[in-house]
């Protein structure tokens, strides 16, 4: 069984202000990308850093959640470009 | 008991603020509007705070040291930067009466008035450092702003000069901070006062009065700094001149506050007046040699900074007083003067061999301007004349009769400089077609406004210089040293 | 001869400042002072972060002015904002093809590696201004990543076709938006306690920046941290869009 930390505001609430600055830059890329290559290379940079002292997870969610946040944003750019 | 709000960082902070609004609505057309709101809401700014030591962020005395960066703030610097801000708000309305004006104009002069409101308050020497860096940076940008290639090559020369100096005075801090382990001015003091000195110190001094002859254009710097004064624009000229003189009164302030009294002191003390004699005596030498206007009162800007340093150099009281009334005179008179050469150079150019017969079209302005050219000559019901009366009466206090006569020599020269000027824009007999091209080209009501109010100040505080004098001497007292030679 | 006179002068006083500069650095010796407070007294993990944005934080504020009026007057050499924009059309005005514009950039192999690194680095930086107050970095560097990865980005596809589209609405927004959250946070400070850009922790009983144990101190200082990573990485970016087109100079002096 995997232990993924503790989940509470607490502890999320760095990620989501990543997660918000991720979509900020990810609205401005124009190309589209392949979102499965950027989750698991992102997925194993994130296991490699390692999560921030303070934080017990098993990886960084910071680094994750901004990758998510921009590829979302990259997404719904290309919904409104169409 | 309810303590009223210190609301001191607004000074340095609600124009900073502004200023970044003001770029971001750039082009907008409410921009005038906007702009002569913030001119009027600059004035009451410097009567927000309440006087005494104000610690940011609540980081005050920590086990002997102040632990953050401290504001001072007195009666002397509540007048300087009220001065300051007065100027400002001026030079903003006559912008509003350019074609041009924009919001990025407004925000750098913004940005240059909070910076050097905060070189003046800072009571540390990191925090001086930084603004002082802004202001380099917002000086070039109003250079710049003109638009002329020789605009652009001097801004460029300032700038690669202003690396230099700015990255000295960062090392001289180094020093100082690991001479002494502290950036706060008064908590240094006491630690140069009560430990031997060390050739890092003596470092950290050079450093500090090469920042200083930099930041208000004495030499070496003079001609750079006269450049840049002749290359912008004549009204935002008076804007920059008024930024340099007050960074030179804060700096001076700050290395006379940390080594004032001190043995070594002296050595540094006789070279801060040689500069500013040098600084006195070529400006007024190069001034008579001009044939532009604005070369001419640029070069007269750096000979009376020469005034200030002289004043201030000296380190007693009374030559502290003069030493800051004078820069508040100066502020004043060199802006009015500046003003009329804003307003001269939109009637034809700024080139005195193609100007004059200009009377009989603005007597009104020429009075005006003749009312500053008799200030900056000391010539006596104007403010000029109070603050040399004291300057001369500091020299002579210190048994220093000579440089009593340089000061008075240097104003004969100005004297007569700004007499030659007066004749050939005004007085100058010219052609019908030029008197005729002068009826056609028209200037812009918010500069002679600006100028009127400039003018009405210079006969005020001739009048009445104990309004200005009354606040400085507290500080004065506080600062200055008696010594004779 | 006298030209030579002058080289030998210059030369001269070059070495006696450099000798004093020396003397005065190696006759260096640190005292403590008030560095025992900043590194005694426990704030957050980063000690550094803890000087730069609590102890120092108004000087933190200069700081980022400077990098702003840099990036105000940088416009304002390309033409933004001039009173006289005549001799910029001289010189720029009579160019019909703007030959900047056309480079393609560079081959097919630097492309395709280019996106996914550039975007690897901007992640990257976000990383890195969001564990400032935890883990060696912060606004300034992790700024300084992502537009680093912008410029990866500009280099290899040229400024037209490039996949990463800061246009100059969005940067100067960003920018103005990061000092404007730096500015009115300090204001906060005055509104609670009467001090500017005071380190408030909470706020009617709740954590100003929610996280776990050991932390609790942080406060406005990540919020900082984000804005001048967003300003920082708006100045540098419009620095260098403004440095690599010249379509920004004959736009400005069009109108």
């Amino acid at each position: 069984m995997i232990n993924y930390g503790l989940i509470t505001i607490n502890t999320m609430f760095l990620s989501l202000v990543g997660m918000l600055v991720g979509f900020l830059l990810g609205i401005t890329i124009n190309t589209k990308l392949n979102i499965w290559f950027y989750l698991i290379v992102g997925v194993f940079i994130a296991y490699m850093l390692g999560s921030l002292p303070y934080y017990n997870f098993p990886m960084s969610y910071s680094f994750i959640l901004s990758l998510v946040g921009l590829l979302f944003g990259n997404i719904i750019n290309k919904v409104f470009k169409k | 008991m309810v303590k009223i709000m210190n609301l001191l960082p607004l000074i340095v902070v609600y124009p900073l603020i502004m200023a970044i609004i003001f770029n971001y609505i750039y082009k907008s057309k409410v921009i005038r509007i906007l702009a002569l709101l913030m001119a009027l809401s600059l004035i009451i700014l410097p009567f927000l705070g309440s006087y005494g030591t104000y610690f940011f962020g609540a980081h005050g005395m920590e086990s002997g040291l102040i632990s953050g960066i401290a504001y001072i703030f007195n009666p002397a610097k509540q007048i300087i930067i009220f001065t300051l801000m007065l100027i400002g708000s001026l030079v903003l309305i006559t912008g509003i009466g350019e074609k041009r004006v924009n919001g990025l104009f407004v925000s750098l002069l913004l940005m240059g008035l909070a910076s050097v409101s905060a070189v003046v308050l800072a009571d540390d020497l990191f925090n001086i450092y930084v603004f002082y860096e802004i202001v380099a940076i917002v000086q070039t940008g109003l250079v710049i702003a003109s638009g002329t290639e020789k605009a652009y090559k001097s801004a460029f020369r300032y700038m690669i000069m202003g690396n230099m100096a700015g990255s000295l005075l960062l090392l001289g801090i180094a020093f100082l901070l690991s001479a002494t382990g502290t950036l706060n001015i008064s908590d240094m003091h006491n630690y140069l006062a009560n430990n031997p000195a060390t050739p890092t110190i003596y470092g950290g001094l050079l450093m500090l009065i090469i920042g200083l002859c930099y930041g208000s254009g004495l030499p070496p710097f003079h001609t750079v700094k006269a450049d840049i004064y002749a290359r912008a624009k004549p009204f935002v000229a008076s804007m920059l001149q008024t930024y340099s003189k007050a960074i030179l009164v804060a700096i001076m302030l700050v290395i006379l506050k940390l080594f004032g009294g001190l043995s070594y002191f002296n050595t540094a003390h006789g070279a801060l007046i040689a500069l500013s004699i040098f600084g006195m005596v070529f400006g007024v030498v190069m001034a008579l040699l001009q044939s532009d206007y604005k070369k001419l009162l640029s070069y007269h800007a750096i000979s009376q900074v020469g005034y200030v340093a002289a004043g201030l150099a000296i380190g007693t009281p009374l030559g502290i007083v003069a030493g800051i009334f004078h820069a508040i005179n100066n502020f004043i008179y060199k802006s009015a003067l500046f003003l009329g050469a804003h307003i001269v150079s939109q009637k034809k150019s700024s080139n005195l061999a193609k100007l004059g017969g200009l009377l009989p079209i603005m007597p009104t302005v020429a009075f005006m301007i003749l009312c500053a050219k008799l200030a900056i000559s000391g010539v006596p019901p104007f403010n000029g004349f109070q603050s040399k009366l004291l300057l001369a009466e500091a020299a002579m206090n210190v048994n220093m009769p000579e440089l009593a006569i340089i000061m008075i020599l240097v104003s004969v020269g100005t004297f007569v400089s700004m007499m030659k000027a007066f004749y050939l824009i005004f007085l100058k007999p010219c052609s019908e077609e030029q008197i005729k091209e002068y009826k056609t080209t028209k200037v812009s009501k918010y500069s002679i406004f600006s100028l009127a109010v400039l003018t009405i100040l210079c006969i005020l505080l001739g009048i009445y210089p104990d309004i200005v004098i009354n606040q400085i001497t507290p500080y004065a007292n506080e600062i200055g040293r008696i010594w004779t030679l | 001869m006298s030209y030579i006179n002058r080289e030998i002068a210059v030369s001269l006083s070059f070495m006696f400042f450099g000798a004093a500069i020396l003397y005065s650095v190696y006759n260096i010796n640190v005292v403590e002072g008030v560095n025992a407070i900043y590194t005694h007294s426990y704030i957050i993990p980063n000690f550094v972060t803890a000087v730069l944005f609590d102890w120092r934080g108004f000087d933190t504020l200069g700081e980022c002015l400077i990098l702003i009026n840099s990036v105000l007057v940088t416009g304002m050499v390309f033409g933004r904002g001039l009173f006289n924009s005549e001799f910029l059309k001289e010189v720029y005005g009579n160019q019909k093809k703007l030959n900047i514009d056309e480079i393609e950039g560079f081959t097919p192999i630097i492309k395709v590696l280019a996106i996914p690194m550039s975007i690897i680095l901007m992640i990257l930086g976000v990383y890195v201004i969001l564990g400032g107050h935890i883990t060696p970095g912060g606004g300034f560097q992790g700024g300084s990543l992502i537009a680093a990865s912008y410029i990866l980005a500009i280099v290899s596809f040229g400024i037209r076709n490039c996949p990463i589209n800061f246009n100059h609405k969005f940067l100067e927004t960003l920018e103005s938006f990061g000092a404007l959250i730096f500015l009115i946070l300090g204001l906060t400070g005055i509104a609670v306690s009467g001090y500017y850009l005071l380190n408030i922790h909470s706020l009617f009983g709740m954590n100003v920046f929610p996280s776990p144990t050991g932390l609790e101190n942080a406060g406005i200082i990540p919020y900082l941290n984000t804005a001048v990573g967003l300003k920082v990485l708006a100045g540098l970016s419009t620095i260098t869009t403004l440095l690599s087109s010249e379509r920004v100079i004959v736009k400005n002096i069009s109108d």
